[in-house]
């Protein structure tokens, strides 16, 4: 699956913890064979045998497999500890380390011949001792082979009754469904010459050859800088090479695919572009050839949608490790529970959620829920509960942070909120519940010197609502006093392409995604009101200002001067078309002279030297190839938001 | 191109050749992506007043810089010989409006100078060097230099007092 | 002398597919069975060196055939045949005792290697 490249962090990362144990217990071995210990190793050991073999890394499965099977005769005492055998343990750990690091790189690490020689050695119990030999085979079939699967089986078969199979590359199971292009190899323990395996093998039936895999250097243990360890490596991959596999699965370095969305994008735009062209012929044929190019571009973009779809468990693997943590450190007692970790999304908004969740998450344990004593006091199990989920629901992924612990009082938010300066008396007299809740994701709702259990919740929620924002989501807030709060983050499913609506403002053209859009209205000029100067409308008993676009970026607006005048008497009547755009649950309305119409656009960044420009969220191509501004709601909505409370209060 | 590129050990280096009034100036070829006539650009709200806008080159959004703006002149008017250099810069792409192409040079590295403390009204901080070729002075551009400075340029050119005013 | 192929299979056209490519490379079809417990008299009766045994056949599937055969000679030298699709079938046969396998429809040089190898 094209998501593999997205768990490499994770594999890393909790390699080198797996890495972490066998070195930190490799030390304890040596005072005593302890039996906890033993068993601590090797499902450290197995753990990363596992993972390495799952994501591709054989050399490491490798080395781990016979590890795991030298500490197992350890545990069951078929052997005895020795020093030499601690010793080889440290060897391995370093090894592990310079594979693992060199993997890392994007290099291929080679597991040491030579050390797995002497790890197999070791692993022999005092009667199989020095007649047991680690060895590789390359089995090569004939091109066509017909049931491959069986040869191998046939092949598989005889080498099991020579010896032990340790280790397949790719991994048997693959190789069953053949799951290999014509060769495979083989690690095995066994006492039996080579030469004597391979002309067995060779009888097999279509079996074009056998060779033994040689690693002709020992991989780099010393460190004599990353340079050396490239060339050495270098040097020898013409050799080694050979030794590779063809996996059922191709790893596509990232930016490849994100290279398809862009040209998938291009067609979206080419298509338009034609159907433009297109329009004056009133051609019914073109139509329909436009009709069914556009659902074949539907159905590559979804095809590559889903190569770039990565499951959200790699980010929420790590909440069980922080959620034991935080709670040891909090003194509380938490269960963690995790739904729908399989759910996909897009690896670009997976890279950035994880944050914001971490965020949120640890509000959960740091306000949200009690100490085990209070949660006792109100008749709860001392045990409070905080369910992460994630689910598709109707072209959006949901995930939710909900916990059972002491919920918001939206009374105390509002009076922190106005001790705070956040909001005035007047204002929060005007809030209802729901919009007081809202406080929450204000900047400078608390500060981190000044947490205290409901004011907490605070720190950095306006962040982690303007990620979600800049990511075309948003989050939401329901909370119970007493019984606890949900955070809900809603996003797209991909980022690149959306649906957007053209506009013309003063002869530029916007683009605005509808997910922004609230609403399009005509008004007449006369209804528009003023507050401190600054134009609002009413719209269902809601102010809503009024935000010239011209001049929020500071130039002139030609149409709508008369909205910067304070006298209304001023303003030229006729009808105007405003859009509604909405971010949280505050709202902005903007003039605009003409909807165009609406198109699916892909977003496109506008590169470093125009980065963060206010109000601009980046750009798109148009059908006639000309690039248009993509407008950020989020900071309209905010500016507006800004004037508006201005007004109210002075009001 | 940094600015110790001059110092670097290489014996000939190739340039594309720009003009802008009368003064000559040299990018690295290594930096320049292509060079194409110029596209219309879309103007970007609160860009900085050298960007002239966005432009599509083959489905990427590139940034357009007027260097005679950046220079502090008025606009590039647009002639058949006015061309947008496409280079790149840390791990974008943007153009460059200059009034013309002229050619692709190697320059020995040794006529290759440190930059003087003030060229053309340039500091040397904007400048990689300046390349000797027969009796022509040719500006090495720190490209990424000039268009990460807020600060306001003004090129004093010799040709400055006809080519300015028209 | 050439060694004795018995072939095993219930079209007579597979047959005469085998025959054809196995006669004159050093062998001779001694017999021909057209299902399982034909073979196991024809093998009885003929002792042929080889057996090429086709597993789907009518009465008695050449796996029980095979059973048959190796009960009565634990060294007979058996190849089964089997069509595409038939993975699970194979290896039970190879588990069983058969020699090797070929596939239909068949490659002429394969089933030659084939013989070649176990006699």
């Amino acid at each position: 699956m094209g998501g593999q490249e997205e768990y490499r962090g994770l594999f890393f990362s909790e390699a080198r913890e797996y890495l972490q144990i066998l070195s930190n217990y490799a030390l304890q071995l040596e005072k005593n064979g302890d039996k906890e210990i033993l068993a601590e190793m090797f499902r450290a050991a197995h753990s990363l045998k596992g993972m390495s073999s799952t994501i591709g890394f054989h050399d490491i499965s490798l080395l781990t497999h016979v590890m795991e099977d030298l500490l197992e005769k350890l545990r069951s005492e078929e052997l005895t500890m020795t020093t030499e055998i601690a010793d080889l343990f440290f060897e391995c750990v370093e090894h592990l380390e310079a594979l693992l690091t060199l993997t890392e790189l994007g290099e291929e690490g080679y597991v040491d011949e030579e050390l797995l020689q002497r790890l197999s050695m070791a692993s022999n119990t005092p009667e199989e001792k020095d007649i047991k030999v680690h060895t590789g085979l390359k089995v090569t079939l004939k091109p066509n082979t017909p049931m491959k699967s069986v040869r191998a089986y046939m092949i598989l078969s005889v080498l099991e009754g020579m010896g032990d199979i340790k280790e397949c590359v790719p991994p048997i199971h693959d190789i069953e469904e053949e799951r290999f292009d014509t060769s495979f190899i083989v690690y095995i323990q066994t006492e039996f010459d080579i030469d004597e395996i391979i002309s067995r093998l060779i009888a097999i039936g279509d079996v074009e050859n056998v060779e033994p895999i040689i690693h002709e250097e020992i991989p780099v243990l010393t460190t004599n800088g990353d340079k050396d360890k490239k060339e050495s490596l270098n040097s020898r991959n013409g050799t080694v090479k050979r030794g590779r596999h063809v996996e059922k699965f191709v790893r596509v370095e990232a930016h490849r695919l994100d290279k398809m969305m862009n040209l998938v994008g291009e067609l979206v735009i080419n298509r338009t572009t034609l159907i433009q062209v297109g329009k004056p012929l009133a051609s019914r044929e073109l139509e329909g050839a436009l009709e069914e190019l556009g659902r074949i571009i539907q159905t590559l973009q979804n095809s590559v949608m889903e190569m770039r779809m990565v499951p959200i468990k790699q980010v929420f693997d790590q909440f069980p490790r922080m959620v034991r943590k935080l709670s040891n450190e909090k003194g509380k007692k938490i269960e963690l529970v995790i739904e729908g970790e399989t759910t996909e999304l897009d690896r670009s908004i997976v890279n950035q959620i994880s944050d914001p969740m971490v965020h949120l998450i640890r509000n959960s344990v740091d306000h949200g829920i009690e100490s085990p004593q209070e949660r006792r006091n109100a008749k709860k199990d001392e045990t409070g509960l905080i369910t992460l989920s994630a689910c598709h629901e109707g072209g959006y992924i949901f995930i939710r942070i909900s916990d059972n612990g002491r919920g918001m009082n939206p009374i105390h938010l509002k009076e922190v909120a106005i001790k705070k300066g956040v909001i005035t008396k007047e204002e929060a007299s005007r809030l209802t519940d729901e919009e007081s809740l809202e406080l929450v994701f204000r900047a400078g709702l608390s500060t981190a010197e000044e947490v205290t259990d409901i004011s907490g919740r605070g720190v950095g929620m306006d962040v982690v609502r303007s990620v979600l924002e800049a990511l075309n989501g948003s989050i939401s807030v329901k909370t119970k006093e007493g019984q606890g709060t949900t955070f809900e983050m809603r996003l797209p499913l991909t980022l690149a392409i959306v649906e957007g609506l053209l506009v013309k403002v003063d002869d530029n053209i916007y683009v605005v995604p509808i997910e922004s859009i609230r609403e399009n209205i005509v008004m007449s000029t006369q209804t528009i009101k003023r507050i401190q100067g600054n134009p609002v409308i009413l719209v269902r008993n809601e102010l809503i200002p009024i935000l010239s676009l011209p001049r929020f970026f500071g130039e002139e607006d030609k149409n709508f001067t008369a909205f910067s005048e304070t006298d209304s008497e001023h303003v030229p009547l006729k009808e105007i078309s405003l859009m509604i755009l909405e971010s949280g649950s505050k709202k902005v309305a903007i003039p605009v002279d003409e909807f165009i119409g609406q198109q699916e656009i892909v977003i496109k960044s506008l590169g470093g030297l125009l980065r963060d420009i206010p109000g601009i969220a980046g750009a798109t191509i148009l059908g006639d190839g000309h690039v248009a501004p993509i407008l950020d709601a989020n900071t309209l909505v905010h500016w507006g938001d800004l004037h508006v409370q201005e007004g109210v209060d002075s009001r | 191109m940094n600015t110790d590129s001059y110092a670097v050990a290489r014996l000939m280096m190739q340039f594309v050749i720009f003009n802008i009034i009368n003064e000559e100036f040299a990018i690295d070829i290594k930096k320049v992506k292509e060079i194409i006539r110029v596209k219309k650009s879309t103007r970007v709200p609160q860009a900085p007043s050298f960007i002239q806008g966005v432009i599509n080159l083959r489905g990427d959004v590139i940034p357009v810089v007027d260097l005679r703006k950046r220079f502090g002149l008025d606009a590039t008017e647009i002639t058949n010989e006015t061309r947008t250099v496409i280079v790149e810069m840390r791990d974008d792409l943007l153009g460059l409006i200059v009034d013309a192409v002229t050619e692709v040079l190697r320059i020995d590295e040794e006529e290759i100078e440190p930059p003087p403390k003030n060229i053309a009204g340039l500091k040397a901080e904007y400048i990689s060097g300046v390349g000797k070729v027969d009796e022509r002075l040719l500006i090495i551009l720190n490209i990424e230099k000039l268009l990460t400075s807020e600060e306001r340029l003004k090129l004093e050119s010799k040709d400055l007092g006809k080519e300015g005013s028209r | 002398m050439s060694k004795r192929v018995l072939i095993v299979d219930d079209t007579a056209f597979m047959r005469m597919m085998l025959k054809t490519i196995i006669t004159g490379k050093g062998y001779s079809v001694v017999g021909e069975a057209e299902d399982g417990l034909d073979a196991i008299e024809k093998y009885k009766e003929l002792k042929p060196d080889i057996v090429t045994m086709d597993i789907t056949m009518p009465r008695m599937d050449g796996i029980e055939s095979m059973k048959g055969i190796l009960e009565i000679d634990p060294n007979a030298k058996i190849i089964v045949c089997s069509a595409m699709g038939q993975k699970a079938l194979v290896i039970e046969a190879l588990r069983l005792g058969a020699k090797d396998f070929i596939v239909k429809p068949f490659d002429a040089d394969r089933v030659v290697e084939a013989i070649n190898r176990i006699s």
